[in-house]
């Protein structure tokens, strides 16, 4: 019955819903859906992790390779995240090569783990010029049903929390590599961004703003994916994006930052209390 | 017939098992299949037996909770919203398919001589329907690979749902004859093809599923 | 290859670390030796003719007409099936519907290699190694002109991976609603040396297919069935394997995949009655509301008439 006149009539389903402050699924405007985290689930993976937000679900698996550093960076390795928006996680996609939004998350997914600088990429070469580690992320979204972006952050950062590299030794003259995967040193992580991601909507000549979207109120909102991307990165405001949609009022952005920077701590925790609950366990076994 | 559960859900049926013989007594329903002698089903569900009043044969058939992946058949009443107008025809999405809501829309077709019933000739489809407009409509028999020719020649048939031109999303207009709405908003009429729904059951009258439910208690 | 535009790329020439590790090259002996011991039981402690156990559940995919993910340990595959749509650049009318199948190997699934994004060969084959699989169990006819797409993604690749995908598929497509003729299961034998080993590991799928030095027995086979109508949709074999080994790994193949059934069975029988239990209680919400509703008008009617 609902879905019937939610599909007929979208603005007035809305409309009836948040009028009376509360959304289609049941959260009120600036609450976000619960957070699920399982890392180190695909053993073929050097680090992984499986997060879901609400209902959407993202898997996180980072690949260790070993390759010379480029000729102007001598002391500096890679790391190189990849988004994948597989036909399988929503009805708009097509198969194929990565469509537009794929590739739009890609590169913010990619600009904000860059840019803060989590992971310093001098602790990635092993001999300037000669050697150093290849992090292939791969991001792959099983289930999209909004706020991807958020998703896809928090399962980097699980997993980039989780990675040791294994010892390397290098023989300058033989140039020849030896590997021992059995003695592993963890990779540093010097920050820690997390993403928030809001829709705003416009509600009878006022703009309000959603936090943590379902693919349906991003529909609802225009656009594709989300209108707007809070980053906080330890306390500290990093980055904001907006993408369409209706315009943003002074107030609306200040709450969404509030909420954004709340977010953050929080997601932050729930990370590291699900790694440490992973790592007790597995010393129990 | 094995899988049997209490709670009085009714016999629940998974693809592949055999349900009953095929004979003049019994004919294979929708979500069954017959093979050599026997119904079978096709669907995850719950098994139903219907005695026609008529031929006195049990329809067996398999109600799945989710709506069948088939697709809109000829002389289905579809729900679709109008996305195209031109002098000769209106093309459309079709979204529902009596009660059940499609996942994927499907391209309708509704020319304009299929409007109306009567003075087939004169019809004007900028004067029927307008982008966005919801309607309820027939599905034709199949002619082309990808469109459903639709029909709104019925009194019934027609617009649903329509939002006057500038008015805020989400308002709709009233109708006020067989050929004109108007907005309760901004007092604003315009010519509409309009489906004969009484407006406190609009909702009713769209979903046939609710008027099963109504007549059952 | 060329160079993908679409994503971000690593240096050309970066190489899998394992490349470098000691134990990196193994003889065919040795890794045999590795996986089976003289007793005849697995790395993993199975016996030979024992499967893996499985794990199955639907729904997973909220966007989806109807998902399945499965778990045999380490292989999981997820899988999700849509509504049938327009076949794209179709002209001629078609009495049977289409289904369009893909899989796709996540690029950290396989312990081995770092998979392309791009499609490879080993995923085509697959894809159409599933579609024809399917073919005869979907009713296909009730839908001319249109294609059903069931796309599979194989989170981690540890053996087994074309009949977990089936597997995964006949369930996306039974919980989806699709009309199918009966529940398709599916599984793998590797023969090594002789040795029928049901539902491989990845390293023993590796070890079927390496041709080592003596002329026995070995290769892969894959099956799915139609259980209840006793039909077999599909039969995949490589290798060199004779007549008589075959026929027998068609046997045991045949009863593990019966032995699928059940597990298939009970998510999409559990899965009626929560629906059931669903809509029941939405329809009890639905009838308080009313009788909450129609007290308040008559209590209207009352004032109305009063006042």
């Amino acid at each position: 019955m609902a879905d019937v006149y939610k599909l007929i009539h979208p603005v007035k389903f809305c409309n009836d819903y948040l009028s009376r402050n509360i959304r289609p699924d049941g959260r009120s405007f600036k609450q976000p859906r619960s957070i699920k985290i399982n890392v180190d689930s695909i053993k073929t993976a050097e680090a992984s992790a499986v997060v879901k937000c609400g209902n959407t679900a993202v898997v996180c698996g980072i690949q260790l390779e070993l390759s010379p550093p480029k000729a102007e960076e001598p002391n500096v390795g890679f790391l190189v995240t990849n988004v994948e928006l597989p036909a399988l996680c929503s009805s708009k996609l097509k198969p194929g090569p990565p469509s537009d939004q794929a590739q739009v998350v890609n590169n913010i997914v990619s600009d904000i783990v860059l840019n803060s600088k989590c992971v310093d990429l001098k602790d990635l070469c092993i001999v300037p010029d000669k050697l150093a580690w290849v992090l292939y992320c791969d991001i792959v979204c099983v289930d999209n049903d909004g706020s991807l972006v958020d998703g896809c952050i928090i399962a980097l950062m699980a997993s980039l929390k989780t990675l040791s590299l294994p010892k390397v030794s290098y023989d300058a003259e033989t140039e020849e590599i030896k590997v021992d995967p059995k003695s592993r040193t963890k990779l540093e992580i010097h920050s820690f961004p997390i993403v928030t991601s809001f829709v705003v909507y416009r509600l009878n000549q006022s703009n309000i703003i959603l936090a943590d979207p379902t693919a349906y109120e991003e529909d609802i909102c225009g656009g594709s994916g989300t209108n707007l991307i809070v980053c906080y990165n330890k306390g500290l405001f990093c980055g904001t994006q907006k993408f369409g949609g209706s315009n943003l009022s002074k107030d609306c952005q200040d709450d969404a930052l509030k909420t954004a920077k709340e977010r953050a701590n929080i997601v932050e925790n729930i990370i590291d209390v699900c790694i440490r609950n992973h790592k007790n366990s597995s010393i129990n076994e | 017939m094995t899988t049997n559960s209490a709670e009085g859900i009714g016999k629940i049926c998974i693809p592949g098992m055999r349900l009953s013989p095929y004979n003049k007594d019994h004919v294979a329903g929708p979500g069954t299949y017959e093979l050599r002698g026997y119904i079978y089903s096709s669907l995850a569900g719950i098994l139903k037996m219907e005695v026609d009043e008529i031929s006195k044969v049990t329809i067996v058939s398999v109600e799945s909770q989710k709506t069948p992946s088939v697709l809109p058949r000829t002389g289905d009443i579809v729900t679709a919203k109008v996305t195209v107008v031109n002098p000769r025809m209106v093309q459309c999405v079709i979204l529902c398919v009596g009660p059940s809501i499609l996942a994927r829309p499907y391209r309708g077709i509704l020319k304009k001589e299929d409007i109306k019933a009567n003075e087939k000739d004169s019809v004007n489809p900028y004067k029927c329907f307008r982008p966005g407009d919801i309607i309820l409509a027939r599905v034709l028999p199949m002619t082309e690979i990808h469109w459903y020719h639709l029909s709104t020649a019925e009194n019934e048939l027609g617009v649903a749902i329509a939002t006057a031109e500038g008015s805020p999303q989400g308002v709709s207009m009233v109708p006020i004859s067989w050929s004109e709405m108007q907005c309760p908003k901004t007092l604003v009429k315009e010519p509409r093809k309009v489906a004969k729904l009484i407006p406190e059951n609009l909702d009713q009258e769209l979903l046939p599923l609710e008027n099963k439910q109504s007549n059952k208690k | 290859m060329p160079l993908d535009y679409k994503r971000f790329n690593g240096p050309e020439d970066s190489i899998s670390y394992k490349r470098f590790t000691e134990d990196y090259i193994k003889s065919y002996d040795q890794l045999y030796q590795e996986l089976i011991d003289e007793n005849g039981v697995r790395k993993d402690g199975r016996a030979v003719d024992e499967a893996r156990k499985m794990f199955a559940i639907n729904d997973v995919v909220t966007q989806a007409k109807g998902s399945a993910y499965i778990e045999l340990k380490q292989t999981k595959v997820v899988c999700s099936v849509f509504d049938p749509r327009e076949i794209p650049h179709q002209n001629e009318f078609s009495q049977l519907g289409q289904i369009y199948c893909e899989v796709k190997f996540a690029p950290f699934s396989c312990p081995r290699k770092r998979r392309p994004h791009a499609p490879e060969a080993e995923e085509r084959a697959l894809s159409v190694a599933l579609r024809k699989a399917l073919e005869p169990t979907v009713c296909r006819h009730l839908f001319p002109n249109f294609q059903i797409d069931v796309f599979v993604y194989i989170l981690e690749h540890d053996g087994a991976c074309l009949a977990v995908a089936i597997n995964a598929a006949g369930l996306a497509l039974a919980s989806a609603a699709v009309p199918i003729y009966d529940i398709i299961t599916a599984c793998t034998i590797a023969v090594i040396d002789g040795k029928m080993i049901m539902d491989p590991t990845e390293a023993e799928e590796h070890l079927a297919i390496m041709s080592p030095e003596t002329q026995t027995n070995h290769g892969l086979i894959t099956m799915s069935t139609l259980s209840q109508l006793r039909q077999i949709t599909d039969f995949r074999q490589i290798g060199s394997l004779d007549v008589d080994c075959v026929t027998k790994a068609m046997d045991l193949l045949q009863k593990q995949c019966m032995k699928i059934v059940p597990n298939i069975q009970r998510v999409l029988v559990s899965n009626v009655i929560k629906y059931h239990k669903e809509r029941k209680k939405l329809e009890e919400e639905a009838r308080e509301r009313e009788e909450a509703l129609n007290k308040k008008m008559e209590e209207w009617k009352l004032l109305l008439n009063a006042g």
